[in-house]
């Protein structure tokens, strides 16, 4: 289920809420797991045993390493093993098509039958915020959870559990145990709700059909639209996916952290990274690439840190090769960045060291497409090509320039500016609902109509 | 407002709205067909544990819920206007021209397709040892061309026509519709503005056009008593979901004619060309000879020769006028026709043959191949 959908709106979530709110304080965590097990298993009815599999694992995980911390024992070896298994985890149900589909490109290995697993959408997400528990239970910065339900309310919670953001076990401990809902915060909740379901279906699906439609084309300049058309897709998906995981977070009590803060905006590459899914970046910035010395241990083990952190964040994202070469590019790019780039560029006009940094991300967004290696180059040949872009290319660019100029305020902060400047006024609540309104009412009609409604994160 | 007023409102529209949805889902009576799409909405899915299982109940328990969303074609109407407004139609496949007239975008010039198709016509016409005719229906948009809103495609009916009569010389005779619809007065009265076809007008010109060219004699258009019907919603209307404006008024020319129908599908003879039971439904269209079928037979006693007709759906409106000529009219659609039209040529020996499309079907149409 997603929550930009039919049966996720007018079924599911008045039921949940409805339920949720109903019961007693103390069973709410019950009803969060169960609602949470179903919204897996509607999808994936045969993968709900492997995430019950990995909340087990890692409940009794935490429990033993912190067990055998109380006691004054190590606690590494558990530590390892759950870790192990949580790998193990990731690495079949994720890699190893992958790993056993390359292996026969050897003529040694060619025999050799590639399983055929779908992937349990959500692993990559479920699987990370569980190891963060064990670790920050072994690290001694999180108590151990109190009852497999709480652990289990917080590996399955449905607001963030299939497209994250990677909440961290030690951010919502307390929170698991008690906390306070208000009608202040279901409001700011349904805001972002209503913010991040208008970003996903009233601008990254519109400028994704106008990638898609592009995508077959000929023409330098349409493969430029393209490429911004694309950028702007995968920023406003799965931004407006966080933006509805928060938003619903909130409507039941939980506050997330953010996930994104306005990373086109960045004059960097690593300022980019530091706004773009930042649980992602704060999870393998704590768990790899801190534990392995991060940037105080010498150039050359420093270099080997950022190369190592980068190609998992690519390969992360997917299971296939490209993605890894698009977290090298960044790895690439970063050190650049160390060494002189940042230096370099500290003079530049900040428009142009903008400009740069757009450039440079959207180059990376070409790579992280095109899985087919063929396909990308001859994309990547498009852009430096002189060709002409044909007629119906540029009827499509010119109609949708409107909406991808809209597409593109949107992803600065200016909108928020100007609220934040209109919002003292008497008018703003009324101009407030009525906006939300209408921006529904549009997202409604536009997943009834269902033309388009593919969701990018879902391979992850 | 006080925040806290705006925000009890925040909360009670946003929980109030979407529990009425559901609500009104449950207690609504579902509706079965879906008159605007054509097609029958999903049933209410069977739990069975095989299903569940395997993550089948869920899709068809979507598709269930889509399909009976409350309000659904007010909002799937108010999506396209919305796209509308954003200027995105021309990225559609209908376009809304300047006069609120609607029409199907050109299609893609598939040169592979064009040359199956005009080569499955000469084998035909060789196999056969004859010539055929051949007559492609411009489409609305390049007739109406001044009508067509901006950063729309061009239409490229006059390069598309010469590329298929090339391909064709010497084994079929086409018949130029072109000129003829562009140099009418009132090209508007040619095409419905809320459907893809030609209107009886546009029909008779070109039935007309062809009897001239077999040397035949043709009826004026004062000479039919017409009857017209109001409020026809074609099929560009709905797929443009650009609900409102006004439905097209479709005309039936009666020429005094008796006229004796039979059709491969059904039972028993139907007297005359019209089915005048399809008047009562939004798309009015088949009313002329019931729409599409595999082979229908016109016999008409007052005519004289034979005439093969193979066709699509614009031929069912065309045939009504061409039946005052022949005595017996056969037509042929090879999207339903599972036999071999050059077989059926040899056992029954026709006057003429005559092939008709709509120059969009037979871009994209991949059963001429069927021919022989």
């Amino acid at each position: 289920m997603v929550f930009s959908s039919n049966i996720f709106l007018f079924f599911y979530l008045p039921i949940v809420l409805g339920l949720y709110y109903l019961v007693p304080g103390k069973y709410r965590n019950l009803v969060l797991f169960l609602v949470s097990l179903f919204f897996y298993g509607w999808g994936e009815p045969a993968y709900l045993a492997l995430m019950l599999f990995v909340i087990v694992v890692n409940y009794i995980g935490g429990a033993v390493v912190a067990a055998r911390r109380q006691a004054g024992k190590s606690a590494k070896s558990a530590l390892v093993l759950s870790l192990a298994l949580n790998l193990a985890v990731l690495g079949y149900f994720k890699y190893a098509g992958l790993l056993l589909g390359t292996l026969r490109a050897v003529p040694l290995f060619a025999g050799i039958s590639v399983p055929d697993i779908p992937l349990p959408i959500g692993i990559s997400f479920y699987v990370f915020q569980s190891m963060s528990y064990v670790i920050d239970v072994y690290r001694g910065e999180a108590a151990a959870a109190k009852s497999p339900l709480c652990f289990g309310t917080y590996v399955a919670m449905f607001p963030q559990l299939i497209a994250g953001p990677i909440v961290r076990y030690r951010d919502v401990a307390k929170q698991l145990n008690s906390r306070q809902t208000s009608q202040q915060q279901f409001a700011d909740g349904v805001r972002l709700f209503v913010i991040g379901l208008a970003k996903k279906v009233l601008l990254a699906n519109q400028v994704g059909a106008l990638w898609e439609a592009l995508i077959p084309g000929v023409g330098a300049l349409s493969a430029w639209f393209g490429l911004a058309a694309y950028s702007l897709q995968i920023y406003f998906d799965f931004s407006g996916y966080s933006d509805m995981a928060l938003g619903l977070g909130r409507m039941l009590g939980f506050h997330f952290l953010p996930n994104f803060n306005y990373p086109y905006m960045a004059k960097s590459v690593g300022e980019f990274w530091r706004r773009w899914h930042i649980s992602l970046t704060t999870w393998f910035r704590e768990y790899v690439y801190i534990p392995l010395g991060g940037n105080r241990i010498g150039m050359a083990r420093n270099l080997r840190n950022i190369l190592l952190v980068w190609a998992l964040t690519g390969i992360w994202h997917g299971a296939s090769w490209n993605f890894l070469l698009w977290g090298l590019y960044y790895a690439l790019l970063l050190v650049a960045e160390r060494l002189f780039l940042e230096r370099m560029a500290a003079r530049w006009p900040g428009m142009l060291r903008h400009l740069l940094t757009l450039l440079l991300v959207a180059f990376g967004w070409g790579m992280f497409y095109f899985t087919d290696f063929g396909e990308g180059l001859r994309f990547f040949a498009r852009l430096f090509s002189f060709t002409a872009t044909g007629v119906h290319e540029r009827n499509l660019c010119l109609a949708y320039l409107p909406i991808l100029l809209l597409a593109a305020l949107a992803a600065t902060p200016l909108g928020k500016r100007l609220w934040k400047k209109f919002e003292p006024s008497p008018a703003s609540g009324v101009l407030q609902i009525l906006g939300g309104s209408v921006l529904f009412l549009l997202c409604v009609a536009s997943l009834a109509t269902q033309s388009y409604n593919p969701f990018i994160y879902f391979r992850f | 407002m006080k925040e806290k007023t705006r925000d009890k409102w925040i909360c009670v529209l946003f929980c109030g709205v979407l529990g009425l949805v559901l609500l009104l889902f449950l207690l609504l009576p579902h509706r079965s067909f879906s008159e605007k799409e054509k097609r029958y909405l999903a049933k209410a899915p069977q739990l069975q544990s095989s299903s569940v299982l395997s993550g089948a109940f869920s899709r068809e328990v979507e598709t269930w819920a889509a399909d009976h969303l409350p309000g659904r074609d007010w909002l799937v109407g108010l999506n396209a206007w919305y796209d509308w407004a954003s200027g995105r139609q021309g990225s559609k496949d209908i376009y809304r021209g300047k006069s609120g007239r609607l029409y199907e975008a050109p299609a893609p010039a598939d040169q592979e397709q064009i040359r199956r198709n005009t080569a499955a016509i000469c084998a035909f016409a060789q196999s056969l040892d004859r010539s055929v005719d051949l007559m492609l229906v411009p489409s609305a948009g390049y007739v109406l061309q001044e009508d067509m809103p901006p950063l729309t495609d061009p239409y490229q009916d006059n390069l598309l026509l010469q590329a298929v009569e090339d391909s064709v010389e010497g084994f079929a005779e086409p018949l130029d519709l072109l000129a003829c619809f562009c140099s009418e007065a009132d090209p508007e009265a040619l095409y419905y503005g809320t459907d893809h076809h030609w209107t009886a007008r546009g029909a008779w010109l070109a039935a007309s056009r062809y009897l001239e060219s077999k040397g035949r004699q043709t009826l004026p258009s004062a000479a039919y008593q017409v009857t017209a019907t109001e409020g026809f919603y074609g099929t560009t209307y709905s797929r443009s979901a650009l609900w409102g404006g006004g439905g097209d008024r479709i005309e039936l020319w009666d020429s005094g004619g008796r006229f004796r129908v039979t059709n491969a599908e059904a039972s028993g003879d139907h007297q005359g060309l019209f089915y005048r039971e399809h008047l009562t439904e939004s798309d009015k269209y088949p009313v002329y000879l019931d729409g599409n079928h595999s082979l229908l037979r016109i016999h008409n006693e007052r005519g004289s020769g034979k005439l093969l007709l193979v066709r699509d759906s614009f031929a069912s409106c065309m045939a009504c006028f061409l039946a005052d000529s022949y005595e017996e009219l056969v037509l042929v659609d090879l999207r339903y026709y599972r036999g071999a039209v050059s077989q059926l040529v040899r056992d029954e020996g026709f006057d003429d043959l005559l092939i008709l499309y709509g120059l969009n079907n037979f871009m994209s149409d991949g059963n001429l191949i069927r021919l022989e």
